[in-house]
């Protein structure tokens, strides 16, 4: 064992194929992402967590509809709702209770502003 | 009868029925906006369109009569093709906002585009909008979205009877408005609300609160007034969020009235909902125990001729009956519930009841109303004789102040006198009795109450039985009573005979009386209690709570299962929508409670105890209720020489609006009553 140890580390073949892999990296396709100008690809089934938008004026995107509410299959989503001063249909109380959530995204695809996204 | 086929099957129907409801009759469903079964028919939705055999084109089957030997069809591909047709042109001028709009989930519209409409649009103009108009505090108008069906326009003509609704201009610029955009006068408004198909007019105080698919639904009864209409309770949590009518045809059909309708929002309101105590003139916040005990060592304190009970206007039928049965073990004999002061010594229930029934109405062919503003008094009744006066045109004849009952009437005048002039056949309306068959007659509480009620009520007797009031099939003569609970009270005995409430303020204010016992009494005139003690069951901090010395809280009408008895006789059950707030208790649990600590032994356990007992001791309340009951008479016969107080006959309410302690504490009856205020004296809004 001790004869080939010397003979390995007299021709230096540890450095040699260190140095091809070394290569072998530079030319493959960088892993590095110019985050957040660049993202990484998702899968068509992922599911993230939610947030409520609102529009680039600050105006609530939310208007009360209650369907998120209603389609949310594991119940975690209270909404309550009046009219504002000027009118208009607002929440008064957004809840979503995260430890019931299941993720599914339904509340996503049912809201008619696109005030939740995941 | 006329033969004819449904889709290939073959059905008898009556000559006079509609295509659309032959088809009903046959099991079919036909789409419809404009078309309701108890208004005249439009047509002009065109939803409704049929195949009829030798029909060039599809027809609407609503406005069109059947014939003996029709052949029709409901799903052919031209039918479909039509309907599709018209959804798209219904959908032209409707907002697509379904997400904002609080018909959502409810909406004829929103159902039949997705079960009858072609599922795109080919329109890529721009939409008509229409400004809001104002109708009023209880309905939100939103008039972009009206298909223009006048359902509203035919309610507020045929039913409600006010002429207030109408349409103005043609075509795509037609919009339905009021009458100068003033606010609707009328108790029976908010119908308009459930008849609109679309959401075009919703419910104001409702706005935006709640979505339908949300709300626990409870089917009870309803307590504003005598009638006992049949009401569906909303709650979201606690909160009673809206009630809607539901479909009685022998007493509300499916209209309420306004304050049945919105009169909830006051359960919210100034709520008992802890035992109070007054200690040196402040009441304080205490427990059961202690307030319970303060109740006992009050009641021992006095003898059994110091205390009178008093029973207000929301008491079921089960409290009635132990509130009796308290008084009959402690010997108390100033027990009553006509709060209104009436005094007749009545002595078999057809003397308070409305005996004809409210399906009866429709058989009568006269009416005589004495002293009863009907429309304020009981709007479902008085909707009830509107429909029977459009339909056969009776004559009705009213004694007492002049209203505006929404329909013709001959006032006969606002004096007594005239009843003795009937009684002597001297009166021009006696020619109209006595050709009569079936007339009835109603009376109201505010003859009942005056003084001299006993002399006009021996008269009115004397009528009944000179014409053809009574026979054997019919039973002519109707007492409307105002409140929920008196009929159920008068049935268990809660009142004195050949005594009234006047004769309780007499003995408060000579000092012979010690103690009350309020059970929801709020209707009284408490000012002439001062040095009474005062003890409260209630729910509402009203009146009666701000006057007494002990309040016991209790349960609202939508948070028990109970009892009540209407003005009919009519038994219904209602039952528990929401529960009692904080420490408040159910009415007769409190009753029981006291009789256990008085050692009384009654062994009542739950609410079916009670009931199974009053079912043992009266048998006769649970009985279907007809006009053939026989009338027993009160007074003796032919009161010979009778005179009266040289006084009008008021009227019993005062306003529609504000008649109880859950509407005067309700924010949107108190708008209503500021409104209708303002409306009446001129000032237009």
């Amino acid at each position: 064992m001790k004869i080939i140890n010397f003979i390995k580390s007299f021709l230096l073949i540890d450095f040699i194929k260190a140095y091809i892999l070394a290569q072998k990296y530079f030319f493959k396709k960088k892993a590095t992402l110019n985050y957040p100008y660049e993202r990484g690809k998702l899968s068509p089934r992922f599911r993230g967590e939610h947030a409520l938008r609102r529009y680039p004026s600050g105006e609530e995107r939310c208007i009360g509809c209650k369907l998120c509410e209603a389609v949310c299959p594991a119940q975690a989503i209270t909404i309550e709702s009046e009219p504002r001063d000027d009118g208009t249909r607002r929440t008064t109380r957004y809840d979503i209770d995260m430890v019931k959530c299941i993720y599914c995204g339904l509340c996503e695809e049912s809201c008619p502003v696109d005030a939740i996204v995941q | 009868m006329a033969k004819i086929k449904v889709d290939g099957t073959e059905i008898e129907v009556r000559d006079d029925m509609t295509i659309l409801q032959a088809c009903e009759e046959a099991g079919r469903e036909i789409p419809r906006f404009c078309y309701h079964d108890r208004l005249s028919i439009a047509g002009n939705c065109r939803m409704c369109l049929v195949d009829v055999e030798g029909s060039p084109k599809p027809v609407a089957s609503c406005a069109m009569p059947v014939n003996e030997g029709m052949s029709i069809h409901t799903n052919t591909q031209k039918v479909k093709k039509a309907r599709e047709g018209v959804m798209e042109f219904l959908l032209i001028n409707h907002p697509l906002d379904c997400p904002v709009c609080d018909q959502g989930g409810e909406c004829d519209l929103q159902d039949q585009t997705v079960a009858y409409g072609s599922g795109k649009s080919r329109f890529d103009l721009n939409k008509r909008s229409v400004e809001e108009k104002y109708m009023g505090p209880l309905i939100k108008t939103y008039m972009t979205r009206c298909i223009h069906c006048t359902r509203c326009i035919r309610f507020s003509e045929e039913v409600a009877g006010v002429e207030e609704i109408g349409a103005v201009n043609r075509g795509e610029n037609m919009e339905i408005t009021t009458y100068l955009e003033k606010s609707i006068d009328s108790e029976m408004s908010a119908n308009v609300i459930d008849l609109c198909p679309v959401g075009a007019l919703t419910s104001k105080p409702y706005q935006f609160e709640a979505r339908p698919w949300e709300l626990k639904k409870t089917e009870t009864i309803d307590v504003m007034d005598a009638v006992g209409s049949n009401i569906r309770v909303d709650t979201y949590g606690w909160k009673v969020k809206r009630i809607l009518p539901r479909l009685n045809e022998d007493i509300n059909e499916e209209w309420i009235s306004d304050k049945s309708r919105y009169a909830c929002d006051g359960l919210l309101n100034q709520r008992l909902d802890t035992p109070y105590v007054r200690h040196d003139g402040n009441l304080n916040a205490t427990d059961w125990n202690d307030a319970l005990n303060e109740c006992l060592s009050f009641m021992k304190n006095h003898k059994p001729d110091e205390i009178a009970f008093l029973v207000g206007d929301f008491i079921d039928l089960e409290t009635s009956y132990l509130i009796k049965q308290l008084s009959e073990s402690l010997n108390i004999k100033k027990i009553e519930c006509r709060q209104e002061g009436v005094r007749l010594p009545y002595s078999d229930r057809s003397q308070y009841l409305f005996n004809s029934t409210i399906n009866g109405i429709e058989e009568s062919d006269c009416i005589l109303i004495i002293g009863s503003n009907v429309r304020e008094e009981a709007p479902i009744i008085n909707t009830r004789i509107r429909k029977h006066l459009l339909n056969k045109n009776i004559p009705i004849g009213l004694i007492g102040e002049k209203f505006d009952l929404t329909f013709d009437y001959e006032h006969l005048g606002n004096d007594l006198n005239i009843l003795k002039s009937i009684s002597d056949g001297e009166n021009n309306f006696c020619k109209i009795l006595d050709k009569a068959k079936k007339p009835m007659i109603i009376i109201g509480q505010s003859v009942l109450s005056r003084d001299d009620s006993l002399n006009a009520y021996s008269l009115i007797e004397d009528i009944v039985h000179q014409y053809s009031f009574l026979d054997s099939s019919w039973n002519g003569v109707n007492t409307l009573q105002l409140s929920a609970s008196r009929i159920g009270a008068l049935d268990m005995g809660c009142y004195q005979s050949s005594r009234s409430l006047k004769d309780i303020y007499a003995d408060a204010e000579n000092g012979s009386l010690k103690l009350l016992f309020s059970f929801g009494a709020d209707e009284i005139d408490y000012s002439k209690f001062q040095n009474t003690k005062i003890i409260y069951m209630g729910s509402h901090g009203d009146r009666g709570a701000s006057n007494s010395d002990l309040i016991l809280p209790s349960a609202a009408y939508t948070e028990k299962d109970a009892i009540y008895i209407n003005t009919e006789g009519r038994l219904q059950y209602a039952y528990q929508a929401s529960f009692p707030p904080s420490e408040a208790k159910t009415d007769w649990k409190i009753i029981n409670q006291i009789s256990e600590m008085l050692n009384l032994n009654w062994g009542f356990v739950t609410l079916d105890d009670v009931r199974k007992k009053i079912k043992n001791q009266y048998p006769d309340l649970f009985n279907q209720v007809s006009a053939d009951r026989p009338y027993k008479r009160l007074l003796a016969n032919k009161a010979s020489k009778i005179s009266f107080d040289n006084k009008e006959i008021g009227s019993m309410i005062k306003d529609f609006y504000l008649t109880d302690s859950i509407s005067r504490l309700s924010k949107t009856m108190a708008e209503c009553s500021q409104i209708r205020k303002e409306l009446r004296n001129g000032k237009a809004i």
